[in-house]
């Protein structure tokens, strides 16, 4: 098993990894209403 | 042949240990996890490749009617997504799960249940695309597959590639934020990024372009499903959509993602060529950032897959100039290549003749990308076979050449068999033949006016351009299944594989032929990017020491 | 290794003839565009035989035969600083001539005239035909060819009424995409009569391979009276 801080530090830098893939994701549906939309 | 064996040798594999199918479908092992891969982005390569057959016998010739354009048209689609996103970009990851880990002297990968998820989604997703041919056919709009013609695509084909990419996405996003936490939180003491193997700095760069990428393609693609099936008009001018959204959208993703597919085999080529020099990698810092500048650069350039679309003229020079950029980070990594052979003692094994035939034929294809960039004449030859001859030049010598490197590299350490090293060296004269006829005519058929996407013609001035095209891909064919042969028949032979075949120099080689699997019972030390090599050195200066 | 460049010679050798000579251009811009591809078909061509030349010397130079490995290793360089910064300044440099060349040639490569005499054709793209109308509102007589004076700058404005196309004749034209919702602009000048073809250069449905584009370059006169038997 992993020890204890690296276990953080990968779920950290997941956790940040992941909601940056979110925001982007969410980046571009707004491009998206916005050009075809607004 | 360097058949030292370290003290530290673990048996093969210990008795107890299960291999039962159960043992392989509950698995959380970076090895059996990444052999999976591997078997099943092969066997996707087969798939693709069969249709790659069937498009170029349909093509050897003007009005035949082999197959009707509607059949044509969704085997040229899956064709392409089948190599692109079931093949190449998951190959890389098979690889890196296998590799990674054992490079960087860790005991598995940061996260081993995702890992296992990331594989289980690639075949679930891969089996949802393929659904469609039982159903109502496949997508058909191309793997571009631009609005307004795959929203108006009758039939469900086109949802279930969308829903397909959407889980192939999630299987490649969870598996780069996985290599990203296992690459920067879990490497062994003495193992500083600066000492890092090439394949694992390309394999780092490959995740970074999809977590910052994929989500856009993401978009894209929710987009086209909810214009098609829920009654909104992203792309629909008719009602304030904008068609042009989708290509902008679609390419900011796939240019990057050409890179995600070709700098992992650039890493496989950086580890081969100077294990069968016998020299270090030249200029190791240069190959780092050069392979960072192409990730950078390849987010800039997207427009130059749209320069008949009637940009601005300044547009058009933007991505003119900033595509051409691309080919300085990417001559350095040639010239540093050719700087790794120069006055080495260079051994043509199976691996190293595949990695120098991937340098040259992919010089070809950055060339002719780079007349591509220059936009004048990219509009005369863009969307003809030019392109099809240029993107295979880059893009299908990245499996053909360096992925069937690497495979003939790592073969002994994964299997813990040697591949017969004859039939290797005949596949890959018959591979490198085969390749250059089926392509290389391509671009004269791009410049005589050949469309591409057509499922047949009636120009006869382009017939033998095709015939020989459509003969090249047969020799491939032959090519690739005799190295199906080599992998199938050595898994049987009994020609075992030591530690370290070839004299290697990261880490992987220090472990048994296969890894146990914990991977390592100890690690030698860690104080270049060569740790094996520095050891070997060692003992035999040692030994030396010890006889005088 | 050198059977295998023979044999990708002799089965290459049908592409070098289309290779020099870019679909025949017949038009006016065709002149600044060939020397535009010329000057980067000949830059490519010299670096594949420098770099590739390079790559095959140094593959068969220091090649060691199986089983003949000398027992001390070779120097083990590591890179050089000075090396890096030339091989990366030279193709730069490179690169910019190329570039600088190829904004020099635009201006004459540029095919959207603002020249009065020229002629306007609307060009609609649909599955699975292309469709012409002249400014006089009336379409070709042959409403699949297009009939034009030679020597006379020609602009095209081409829609789509339903998903992408790309009108392209080679001999005279670059391609340009038919995009519904937007109206895009091409032209030409013709420099010879004749008949020209092309297709549609955009995947666009089953019907894809057959959306063929024909092209007749006439003289003045006989496009004058051309012109008056459409009323």
């Amino acid at each position: 098993m992993i020890d204890k801080p690296t276990a953080t530090r990968n779920l950290k830098l997941a956790l940040v990894l992941s909601i940056l893939g979110v925001l982007i994701f969410a980046a571009t549906m707004i491009v998206g209403v916005i050009v075809s939309h607004g | 042949m360097v058949t030292e064996t370290y003290p530290t040798q673990a048996p093969a594999a210990p008795a107890t240990r299960s291999d039962g199918l159960w043992s392989w479908i509950s698995t959380v092992d970076h090895k059996r996890i990444g052999i999976m891969y591997l078997i099943l982005t092969f066997f996707f390569f087969l798939v693709g490749g069969v249709f790659a057959l069937v498009l170029r016998l349909q093509l050897s010739g003007p009005s035949k009617t082999l197959v009707s354009p509607e059949i044509y048209d969704q085997i040229m689609t899956m064709h392409g997504t089948t190599m692109i996103f079931l093949f190449v970009v998951p190959v890389m990851a098979g690889f890196g799960n296998y590799l990674v880990p054992l490079q960087i002297g860790a005991r598995d990968m940061a996260f081993p249940r995702l890992n296992a998820l990331s594989f289980w989604l690639l075949l679930f997703g891969g089996m949802v695309m393929y659904s469609s041919f039982l159903w109502t056919g496949a997508a058909d709009a191309g793997w571009t597959s631009y609005p307004p013609l795959s929203v108006q695509s009758p039939g469900h084909g086109q949802d279930l590639w969308i829903v397909g990419l959407h889980i192939l996405g999630i299987s490649s996003f969870v598996g780069a934020l996985n290599f990203i936490c296992t690459i920067h939180n879990m490497r062994a003491p003495g193992m500083r990024m600066s000492r890092l193997p090439l394949f694992t700095w390309t394999i780092d760069m490959y995740a970074f372009m999809i977590v910052a990428a994929g989500p856009v393609l993401a978009g894209a693609l929710t987009m086209l499903l909810l214009d098609r099936n829920y009654g909104t008009h992203f792309y629909n001018p008719d009602h304030n959509g904008n068609v042009l959204l989708y290509q902008h959208l679609f390419w900011f993703y796939s240019h990057p993602v050409v890179y995600v597919m070709a700098l992992p085999g650039f890493g496989m080529i950086s580890e081969i060529l100077p294990v069968f020099s016998r020299k270090p990698l030249f200029g190791y810092r240069a190959l780092v950032y050069s392979t960072v500048a192409i990730a950078f650069l390849g987010f800039l350039v997207w427009g130059h897959h749209m320069f008949a679309v009637g940009f601005s003229e300044p547009v058009q020079i933007w991505f003119m100039l900033a595509s051409m950029s691309i080919a300085v980070p990417t001559g350095v990594k040639i010239f540093n290549w050719i700087g790794t052979m120069w006055m080495g003692q260079l051994r043509f094994e199976p691996p190293m003749l595949f990695a120098v035939g991937f340098i040259g034929l992919f010089l070809i294809g950055g060339l002719s990308g780079i007349m591509l960039a220059i936009y004048p004449i990219d509009q005369q030859v863009t969307d003809s076979y030019f392109v099809v001859a240029h993107f295979h030049y880059v893009l299908g010598t990245v499996p053909v050449f360096a992925v069937m490197a690497g495979l003939h590299y790592w073969f002994p350490k994964i299997t813990g068999k040697m591949l017969d090293r004859r039939l290797a060296v005949q596949s890959f004269w018959v591979i490198f033949i085969g390749f250059n006829m089926t392509f290389f005519p391509m671009h004269g058929m791009g410049l005589s006016g050949m469309p591409r996407r057509i499922a047949t013609y009636t120009n006869s001035s382009w017939t033998i351009y095709n015939q020989i095209a459509t003969l090249g891909s047969i020799v491939l064919a032959v090519g690739v299944l005799m190295v199906m042969w080599n992998v199938l028949s050595s898994l049987r032979s009994s020609r075992t594989a030591p530690a370290d075949p070839w004299g290697g120099y990261s880490l992987e080689w220090y472990t048994s032929s296969p890894p146990p699997a914990h991977n390592f019972d100890d690690l030698p030390p860690i104080r270049s990017e060569r740790p094996v090599y520095d050891l070997r050195r060692e003992r035999a200066l040692a030994r030396e020491g010890a006889a005088s | 290794m050198l059977t295998a460049l023979i044999v990708f010679a002799l089965f290459t050798a049908p592409a070098y003839a289309n290779l020099a000579t870019p679909e025949l251009p017949d038009s006016t811009n065709a002149d600044a565009m060939g020397n535009i591809y010329r000057a980067a078909l000949g830059a490519c061509i010299a670096i594949f035989v420098l770099v590739g030349g390079w790559l095959l010397y140094t593959s068969i130079r220091f090649r060691t035969r199986r089983g003949a490995t000398p027992v001390d290793p070779p120097p083990q360089t590591h890179g050089s600083r000075r090396l890096e910064i030339g091989w990366t300044i030279v193709p730069i440099l490179i690169l910019a001539g190329l570039a600088g060349y190829t904004f020099d040639q635009l201006g004459a490569a540029e095919n959207i005239s603002t020249s009065r005499n020229a002629l306007h054709i609307a060009v609609t793209a649909q599955q699975f035909t292309f469709s012409y109308t002249y400014p006089n509102g009336k379409p070709p007589s042959n409403p699949s060819i297009l009939v034009v004076p030679v020597n006379t700058p020609i602009d095209i404005s081409i829609v789509s009424k339903d998903v992408n196309h790309d009108w392209w004749v080679p001999s005279l034209a670059p391609k340009i995409d038919a995009i519904p919702g937007q109206v895009n602009q091409t032209g030409f000048t013709a420099t010879h009569a004749g008949t020209f073809h092309g297709q549609c250069a955009e995947f666009c449905g089953a019907g894809h391979a057959t959306m063929t584009i024909t092209v007749h370059v006439v003289n003045r006169p006989a496009f004058q009276s051309y012109m008056a038997s459409l009323k």
